[in-house]
């Protein structure tokens, strides 16, 4: 992975609310690497995640770590009060790698991507959107679902990104292309969260990115001002 | 020998929970879908089935409603990574009888399924 070009942040929300915004993704992310942790029996460790907004035309180029080989793309949607996607990204060395460690096989024995490879790393990815919407439930009450996970064995970074903002415009419609609606953006602006997962002792490493739509964002606001995360939260 | 059907849109997940049930002396059947297990659970009736929640065509919420209309003594355990509070008490309510928390702890499966079906 490389660097990725920096991207010049765009957003209509006060700094203070942009800041909440980023310590509840924050979270979020947190708690799904810390249940990946747990699936895998080994230590994850987690980049402070980067939380912007960027103009819907540099999308492609958001990725602070941008991988410029094809990749294996696991992409969740969100369903319910919050909507959007978490999307986890592998190099193919790390993806086979991961499938190796959840299968219990000898390093090295992935060499390619099989039905099973592909349903341990989309169970990866459901664990990653689960976690993340779980703890956005404790912290706001807001109840959103994860959708069956969709891997994409032959993808790019902005291949997946372009993707998920495509799906938000299609499914926004009028509310959030007015510019006068909750997400105050306009439509023309996209909310991503980004982070680096790595596995040292195995050199897994993954993309994490959140990318909600904005008028979740305003639900979150929303939700935090009113105070609706009291008698609320996880089991 | 208790059977128990398994469900989850995920062959990962139904390999491994194969392959704990069947070496503790569990007959398995499998079903991929919501829809696919009220069938297989009218077909067969197992003694308890394993159910994830999230899964195309027929989520796992509505699976368990369609299965206790069908068989109200129905034993369904809830296996799910989706922890949030009002769905664990919507699966209570509808009928569930455990609710367990992903990542797949054999320990805490098989503890449960015990519970139920001995």
């Amino acid at each position: 992975m490389k660097e990725g070009t920096t991207i010049a942040p765009t957003t209509s929300y006060s700094a203070s609310e942009l800041e909440t915004l980023r310590g509840i993704l924050a979270k979020g992310m947190e708690s799904a690497a810390s249940v990946l942790s747990d699936m895998i029996g080994r230590k994850i460790e987690m980049s402070v995640p980067d939380v912007c907004f960027v103009a819907r035309e540099d999308i492609s180029r958001v990725a602070k770590h941008s991988v410029e080989e094809p990749t294996i793309g696991v992409r969740i949607g969100l369903t319910g009060d919050v909507t959007g996607d978490v999307i986890l990204i592998f190099p193919r060395p790390s993806a086979y790698r991961l499938v190796d460690i959840l299968m219990g096989n000898e390093p090295g024995t992935t060499t390619s991507l099989t039905e099973m490879g592909g349903s341990a790393l989309c169970e990866v990815g459901n664990l990653a959107g689960s976690f993340f919407l779980n703890s956005l439930a404790e912290a706001t009450g807001l109840r959103a679902m994860p959708a069956p996970p969709v891997l994409d064995g032959e993808t790019l970074v902005s291949k997946m990104l372009e993707a998920s903002v495509a799906t938000r415009d299609a499914s926004a419609g009028a509310s959030e292309t007015s510019g006068s609606g909750p997400g105050r953006t306009g439509g023309r602006d996209a909310l991503v969260a980004q982070t680096v997962l790595t596995q040292s002792l195995e050199s897994v490493e993954a993309l994490f990115f959140i990318v909600p739509t904005n008028n979740s964002l305003a639900t979150i606001l929303n939700a935090l001002s009113s105070g609706n995360a009291k008698g609320s939260g996880v089991i | 020998m208790p059977r128990v059907l398994i469900v989850d849109d995920a062959a990962f997940m139904r390999m491994r929970s194969r392959k704990l049930l069947e070496e503790h002396g569990y007959q398995v059947e499998e079903a991929q879908d919501g829809e696919e297990a009220v069938k297989k659970y009218v077909e067969t009736s197992p003694d308890a089935v394993l159910m994830d929640i999230t899964m195309p065509v027929m989520d796992g919420i509505a699976a368990l409603k369609e299965i206790k209309k069908r068989d109200p003594h129905a034993k369904v355990i809830m296996c799910t990574a989706v922890g949030q509070q009002s769905l664990v008490m919507e699966a209570i309510m509808a009928g569930a009888r455990d609710y367990l928390l992903k990542p797949f702890d054999p320990d805490k499966v098989l503890a449960s399924l015990k519970k139920l079906v001995g």
